[in-house]
Order: structure tokens, then C-alpha cells, then sequence
């Protein structure tokens, strides 16, 4: 692996890698197989002339797939389906659920998000963290109990804009009794 | 004015704002927090534009992504290694090799499966330098030996890592210190400066829990593994290293502590200055060359003269052996290659190894004695006595 090739692998690994988990459990349903099937692409990416590849990205995501299938492909038997009823599983899996299009747009919402968090100053950036991985939980455990997550979470009342209103009203009170 | 707010408590705020539960009281401490600092705003704003998506996102940092770089690295180092071992199969042997040993057999191993034995020990790297650093809000932060870092920890506390050390430059009027931890793995060996001044090195599978500050009347510090000390002079704060139930006062010394949890015991050695060594009720006064030396089992404390340079020559790149048993030796390799290394026999050699050697060089190098056998099984190498001097 020469030096520039090196880079991509390491831009492609710190933004892309949490997203190839994210895509694989999506496909395998599994958070543990799904980081090890991430891992296992990524291993295999060493050995390739990413600097050649048209669209690094694309191709992750379609490794990632393929290795998502072998994996369902290769479970330990009774799990054990042909490769054509697999597909055609995962097919109307994805219909039911989002389009392969809609689902492709959540990943780059994400992707996008993603990245502006990485890019926060450290502090702020552990604070997000905090948060959003404790609204996970939430979702989980709203998940385990099968009621909606808007049970869970609190009603959503007011908009961000009325409580930023707010917040400058507050600040006006603050001047003139400090 | 918000200062003195906790990550925890603005998380909360955070939260309350975001379900729409939030009080005049927490919006006020809200907007003062996004005016203290544009990333603070910044984190506002994305947490809004998330809305609906944090679930998701918290998923994604609930992925192990340590755990993937690390195994990464470790196929990376193998590939780069066997590539130079193509390079330069060289036998070096270091000049400064000096082995003491008895003399026996070596047996009759078949061509096959010594053929595997070397070919898994040619993929056996020696340790470089890197270690992770823990800060107080418990982010971890991978130090590699070539990459600069800038950080400022909750407390002011300015830290610079690169250039071979990390440096910490604080603010004496700021807040509380917070606790920081360098771990360094297997495989691996690291050093830095603390903010007193203090020179600290680690030796693989190691670890320190320090403050970004030493406020209080003393210095203290907590260790694993093994570690090497140059404590800055001060005559006003004593400084304490301590390792589980054994502690060691200084003002200003160079000392080394080997507290592995896999060894009998643990040792003090003291290069320079005058340290004082307690465990429980018991204590001990060093001097130069002295090494105190506490058996797990019995907890009884032992003082003997060494020789306190060879003990750190670890710092300085060097493996030295002074009648260490072949368990031991293995141990210390163990470490230091990141291979399961074990050791049977109460055969003992004395000699100094360059540490950067690799391993199959190194056990060429203790082969010559004529004594030792080298199995694998299971990933895993044994290394035998195989002359009647052995076990």
C-alpha cells in the first residue's frame, strides 16, 4: 500500500466504517456478526488499489452487502437458505421497511451528521455522544417493550424556534435584573 | 458564569431541551453555555438538525471502532513485516551479547512443523511506540509514535502530544485537576513528561493514572505494569507512585517499579537519590542499587543490591537478563513481541539482547547456547531446557 493509498484507506475507514456496521446490522440484523463483517471488508480493502476504484465509497457499501449476503448465506444450518430465497428475503425485507433508494438517503443523512459531529471541538463532541447514544438506549428499550418511541420520549410540544424566542426573552430579563 | 457546569449537567439541560421540557432556569444556563464557546452553538444547532436521527447516530457510536483499528493495525504491521524480512533476512547478532548459560542437546524437531514454528516467529514484530490516553471525560485517544495532538482538558490543562512525548502545561489558577490515564498494550512502550516536570517511561502492558495538576500537598500517582521514574526535585511535595497495596515516597530520584500482575513479585529498584519503599505496616529505606522486593504470596519484603542499570536498560532499548529463569525471560519477550511466549525449566541465562532485534534473532541468539527447544502449539511458543541441565 503506497502513501496515498494509505490516506484513502484511513479517510475511508474514520468516516465511512461506523456507517458499513450500521448497514451491514440493517442487512443481518445483527450488531456483532455486522462488526465483524465490517471488519472483515475492511481487511479485504487493504489489499486493494483504492486510488483505481471510481467510487470508493460506492464500492464499501457494495462489499459490504455482498459480504452481509454470504454471511445469511453461511449461517449454521436450519438458518440455512438458498441463495435465491435469501435475496429475494432481503429484497422484500427492504421494500417493507424503506425503499434501497430511501434507505441509501438515510445513510447519507447520517453520513452527513455524522461527520459534523465528528468535527465538533472534543468537549461538545463527547456531550453529543452522551446524548445520542443514551436516545439509542431509549429507542432499544421502547423497541423491547413494542410501544412507540413517542411514548417514551415526552411529547413534543413546542418548536426549537418558540424555545430559542425564549431563551433571548430570558437573557432580556437577566440584563436588567443583574 | 457557566464555568463550573458539568458535561452531565449540561447533557441534562441538553435532553430537557430537546423533549420540550425544559425550565426558564435551564434555558438561561443554556444560552449562557452556547455563548461560552461557538462549539458549544454548533452542538446546539446539529443536535436540533438531528432531531429524529439521534437514535440512529447513537447507534453508530455504540459500534466498537477501537477494537477494528486495532485488529487492523495488527494485520498492517505483519504485512509491512514480512516484507522487510524478505528485505534484510539477515542474522545480526548484537555485539553486546553475552550469554552464560550451560550446554545440552537440541532435539529432533521434523522439517514440517519447524518449518511452521519459523514461520510463525518470522511474523513476530518487536514493539514501537504507542499507548492510548484516557481524559477525564473518558475519551480515549490513540497515541501513535509520529502523530500531534493538541488538547485542552476540562481543567485548562493544555496538553500537547507528539515529538515523541506528551506535555502537559497547565494553569495554576484553573479548577479541580482531573485524572488522566496512559495505558500502553502489549507490544508497545511509551514516555512523557508530567506537568511537575517528572519524566515517566512505560514498558508494555503498562499503565499510569495521574492529575493533569498536582494540587494538593503531595504528588501522587498510580501504576501497572512496569514503569520507570525520573521524578522532578521538589523539595515542598513528596511524590507517591503506588501499585495496588505497595507505595514509594520520593522527592527527587530516578527509580524503576516492576509490579506485573503475571510476576511473583514486585520490585523497586532505585538508580539515583534515596526512596522510601511501604507496604502495610513495613517499610524500607533505598539506596542506590538498591532493590526491595515484595513476594506476592508470602508479602514478605526483601532488600538486595543490583544492578539498578541493567534493570532499566529497558528504557534505553536493551533487554538485559542477570541469572533470569527461562520462565521470566519469556514473560518479559512475551510482552514485548505481543506472541504467547511461555518458559519451562529452571534453566537461567544472564546477557543483554537488543531489544529491537526481532524475535527470530533473538531466540537464534539464546538457540546458540545449545540448550533450548522452541514448540509451537496452538499459536502459542514454548521454549524448553533440552539438555540435562534443564529442568
Amino acid at each position: 500500500m503506497n502513501r496515498n493509498d494509505t490516506h484513502l484507506y484511513e479517510t475511508l475507514f474514520r468516516s465511512h466504517f461506523r456507517l458499513a456496521v450500521f448497514y451491514a446490522e440493517n442487512l443481518v440484523g445483527s450488531p456483532d456478526a455486522a462488526q465483524d463483517i465490517a471488519q472483515e471488508v475492511f481487511v479485504r480493502l487493504l489489499d486493494v488499489d483504492l486510488s483505481a476504484i471510481a467510487d470508493p465509497k460506492r464500492y464499501l457499501f457494495r462489499s459490504v452487502r455482498n459480504a452481509s449476503y454470504k454471511y445469511l448465506r453461511s449461517r449454521p444450518s436450519g438458518q440455512n437458505l438458498p441463495l435465491e430465497e435469501t435475496e429475494a428475503l432481503l429484497a422484500s425485507a427492504i421494500r417493507e421497511d424503506h425503499s434501497e433508494a430511501d434507505y441509501h438517503s438515510l445513510l447519507d443523512t447520517l453520513r452527513e451528521l455524522y461527520e459534523q459531529v465528528e468535527n465538533l471541538p472534543p468537549r461538545a463532541r463527547q456531550i453529543f455522544k452522551m446524548i445520542a447514544i443514551e436516545h439509542h438506549t431509549y429507542a432499544e428499550t421502547a423497541e423491547k417493550l413494542s410501544i412507540s418511541l413517542h411514548s417514551v420520549k415526552t411529547q413534543m410540544s413546542r418548536s426549537f424556534q418558540t424555545l430559542r424566542k425564549r431563551m433571548g426573552r430570558l437573557a432580556g430579563i437577566l440584563i436588567i435584573f443583574h | 458564569m457557566t464555568n463550573n457546569i458539568t458535561d452531565e449537567q449540561i447533557k441534562e439541560i441538553l435532553g430537557a431541551y430537546l423533549s420540550r421540557k425544559i425550565s426558564d432556569e435551564q434555558l438561561l444556563t443554556l444560552k449562557e453555555w452556547t455563548e461560552d464557546s461557538p462549539g458549544n452553538m454548533k452542538l446546539l444547532e446539529l443536535l436540533e438538525k438531528s432531531e429524529g436521527h439521534l437514535a440512529d447516530l447513537g447507534k453508530l457510536y455504540s459500534y466498537d471502532q477501537n477494537r477494528v483499528r486495532d485488529y487492523i493495525d495488527g494485520i498492517r504491521r505483519k504485512g509491512s513485516r514480512r516484507r522487510k524480512l524478505v528485505n534484510s533476512l539477515k542474522y545480526c547478532a548484537a555485539a553486546a551479547v553475552l550469554l552464560v548459560a550451560g550446554w545440552g542437546a537440541s532435539l529432533w524437531m521434523d522439517s514440517a512443523r519447524q518449518a511452521r514454528t519459523a514461520e510463525f516467529i518470522s511474523h513476530a514484530e518487536p514493539g514501537n511506540r504507542g499507548a492510548f490516553l484516557t481524559l477525564s471525560n473518558g475519551e480515549r485517544i490513540a497515541l501513535a509514535g509520529d502523530t500531534t495532538h493538541h488538547i485542552t482538558e476540562q481543567d485548562g490543562t493544555f496538553i500537547t502530544i507528539g515529538n515523541e512525548q506528551v506535555i502537559y502545561d497547565t494553569d495554576p489558577s484553573q479548577a479541580v485537576p482531573v485524572l488522566n490515564t496512559i495505558e500502553v498494550m502489549r507490544g508497545k512502550e511509551y514516555s512523557l513528561i508530567l506537568s511537575d516536570g517528572t519524566r515517566v517511561w512505560l514498558n508494555s502492558g503498562s499503565s499510569i493514572t495521574y492529575p493533569s495538576r498536582f494540587s494538593g500537598p503531595t504528588r501522587e500517582v498510580k501504576v501497572t505494569g512496569e514503569v520507570y521514574f525520573e521524578v522532578s526535585h521538589d523539595p515542598a511535595r513528596q511524590f507517591i507512585a503506588s501499585t495496588g497495596d505497595m507505595s514509594v515516597k520520593v522527592y527527587g530520584t530516578s527509580f524503576n517499579i516492576m509490579a506485573y500482575m503475571d510476576e511473583p513479585s514486585l520490585r523497586t529498584t532505585l538508580v539515583e537519590g534515596r526512596v522510601e519503599v511501604v507496604y502495610g505496616e513495613s517499610n524500607v529505606m533505598l539506596s542506590p542499587g538498591g532493590q526491595a522486593s515484595l513476594d506476592r504470596e508470602s508479602g514478605r519484603m526483601t532488600v538486595r543490591e543490583v544492578d539498578a542499570g541493567a534493570v532499566v536498560s529497558w528504557t534505553k532499548g536493551t533487554f538485559s537478563f542477570f541469572n533470569d529463569d527461562l520462565p521470566s525471560i519469556c514473560r518479559k519477550l512475551s510482552r514485548w513481541y505481543s506472541i504467547d511466549i511461555e518458559g519451562e525449566g529452571s534453566l537461567r541465562f544472564s546477557g543483554e539482547i537488543e531489544k529491537y532485534e526481532s524475535l527470530a534473532d533473538l531466540l537464534e541468539i539464546l538457540k546458540l547456547t545449545n540448550e533450548i527447544e522452541v514448540k509451537l502449539t496452538n499459536e502459542k511458543l514454548t521454549i524448553v531446557a533440552s539438555g540435562r541441565n534443564g529442568r
